[in-house]
């Protein structure tokens, strides 16, 4: 399995891990629409203290982050280079192989990487802190406004929650079946590119077989212990703001003042 | 071929708050024809190690040297080769079963190789597995469990390959089953094949196995000659395994009544004689 974590939970016992799930997602809503409104050099110096403060406070190790970005950093890379060499604004700074590179083009690359950046880094350190359940029981608490209008909040923050749950499962019985058909002599890495195509039958065949007979043994299970949905149900799990929650988010709110501050 | 693990260890996901130590300082060796049994509690590492030695994974540190390949940390170009000789099966056949026919199925393997394969291997293999011929052209996946893990280990049988991994072969099936699996797997160590199965029946082991080699927590907790190692409980325990049932009955004997009476490979025919032999001089004296 690569190392890449978008999208992976890390359990730790930091502050940022015991913050209630939707505290998380509004800070990382707010913050996101933040970033793109963004436009000094001040505001942006602001968002990003507050975006490794966050990430240092998680207690997972930079290293590990900065690893599991790696397709990130190049997507930034080629973003920054991209505008180097297309942007035309502002003075001529110097000129590389008969390219003129504008000062525009700098600042105008710095600010949309930065964004990219800080968008993934949030949503990442949400994600690294907040178990896939917790974050569904989130989504789930926050449109409960919606069920008014008879949108089918439970019933979406359950597929969601199902999907989340087998992702794993899915990704290592990828790696048995892998394995299994590679001790069969399946070769994915040499050949005609036709032949590799169709060494992806014999991986994806076995696990949409067994993807299925899971998702009915799954629909049994829940019938037999009498699962009708969201009516009368009870969580388990039940979300309550804590003083902690109150902190950070006025924290937050301090930050987002100070940013109207020097933006407006 | 002759198997030997040098002070290997292994390691998923180094470098990473997730890292897991598998294996550790595994030194090991499997001569050419042995039947090798590997025991220990889930999670202990067995498949790991398995895997280690047909090249799906490589390990962390040291070296394992099958043959004239040697596997380490880094690339081996070819690994095919290898894998053409020692084939492995893995314990879910749901892993690797995708054709429509289980002809097909058997077919897979050899074709990937560059092995041709006659009909009449075919039937042979299908026979030996104890299916019959009539499923050849029926779909893998309208068979019963126990029947697809026989496509399975058929479609492993049909390389021919020197050495033949078994992880976990008996779990789930019923007496029947086992027993006919357990003869077929000794008819191909009679034919000179090197055998290494994963198992947790230990009466499996006790019939078989030329050797054992236990693991608790990434380590070999104890290997040798099975008889050697169920004569020492203790460790066997600490294990999370139970000595075959014959072991536990002349230890009681032992307790009980006093009579001791070591365990050489006998039937359990010559030792009720042995034992009624025993209570009979008891008596006398
Ligand atoms: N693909 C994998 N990724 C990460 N850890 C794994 C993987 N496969 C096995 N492990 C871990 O390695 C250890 C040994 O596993 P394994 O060799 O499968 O044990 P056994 O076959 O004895 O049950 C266990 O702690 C298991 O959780
Ligand atoms: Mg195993």
């Amino acid at each position: 399995m690569s190392s890449f974590i978008i999208g992976q939970y890390m359990p730790k016992d930091s502050i940022i891990h015991r913050l209630d799930p939707r505290t998380k997602m509004l800070i990382v809503f707010f913050f996101v629409i933040t970033i793109f409104i963004a436009d000094g050099v001040w505001s942006y110096l602001i968002l990003l203290i507050f975006a490794i403060l966050t990430t240092t406070l998680t207690t997972i190790p930079v290293k590990y982050i900065a690893k599991g970005l790696k397709p990130v950093w190049w997507i930034i890379i080629i973003t920054l280079v991209l505008h180097l060499i297309i942007t035309k604004e502002g003075p001529t700074l110097f000129n590389v192989m008969g390219w003129d590179i504008h000062q525009g083009a700098f600042i105008k690359g710095a600010k949309i990487s930065l964004r990219f950046f800080l968008l993934i880094l949030m949503t990442t350190v949400l994600t690294l802190t907040t178990p896939p359940i917790a974050i569904t029981d989130a989504v789930e608490s926050l449109l409960k406004p919606l069920k008014k209008i008879n949108v089918p909040v439970h019933e979406l923050a359950l597929m969601m929650s199902i999907s989340l749950r087998f992702i794993p499962t899915l990704m290592q019985e990828m790696d048995k079946i892998s394995k299994a058909q590679a001790s069969r002599g399946l070769d994915m890495s040499t050949g005609k590119l036709k032949d590799r195509a169709q060494a992806i039958l014999p991986l994806f065949i076995p696990l949409f077989i067994n993807a299925f007979r899971r998702a009915e043994d799954l629909a049994i299970a829940m019938e037999a212990r009498g699962y009708r949905g969201g009516e009368y149900r009870t969580k388990f799990r039940e979300l309550r703001f804590k003083r902690q929650d109150v902190v950070v988010s006025i924290m937050f709110l301090l930050m987002i003042f100070l940013f109207c501050l020097i933006e407006f | 071929m002759n198997l030997d693990f040098k002070d290997v260890s292994y390691t998923y996901q180094p470098n990473t708050p997730l890292e897991n130590r598998a294996l550790e300082d595994i030194n090991l060796s499997i001569r050419k024809g042995s039947f090798t049994c590997v025991a220990g509690r889930t999670g202990s590492g067995k498949s790991t190690m398995v895997q280690l030695i047909n090249g799906l994974l490589r390990p962390t540190q040291g070296e394992i040297v099958a043959g004239d390949f040697s596997l380490t940390q880094g690339k081996n170009k070819s690994i095919k080769e290898l894998r053409k000789q020692v084939a492995m099966v893995f314990q879910y056949p749901e892993h690797q079963l995708f054709e429509e026919t289980v002809k097909k199925e058997l077919i897979f393997g050899p074709k990937n190789f560059g092995i041709k394969v006659t009909d009449s291997q075919i039937e042979q293999v299908v026979k030996a597995v104890g299916l019959s011929s009539e499923l050849l052209d029926r779909s893998p996946f309208e068979l019963s469990g126990g029947q697809k893990r026989r496509v399975a280990i058929a479609s492993a049988l049909i390389l021919d390959p020197s050495v033949l991994i078994l992880d976990e072969p008996t779990a789930g099936l019923d007496p029947t089953g086992q027993r006919q699996l357990m003869d077929l797997f000794q008819i191909l160590q009679s034919q000179g094949k090197t055998i290494i199965m994963i198992t947790h029946h230990m009466e499996h082991v006790l019939r078989a196995a030329d050797q054992l080699i236990i693991f608790d927590q990434g380590r070999i907790a104890v290997q040798g000659k099975p008889i050697e190692v169920f004569s020492d409980q203790e460790v066997l325990r600490k294990s999370g395994l139970q000595p075959p049932d014959e072991f536990l009955f002349l230890d009681e004997l032992k307790k009980q009544f006093d009579i001791d009476i070591p365990y050489k490979g006998q039937t359990l025919d010559e030792l009720v004689s042995e034992v009624v032999k025993a209570i009979k001089l008891r008596d006398l004296s």
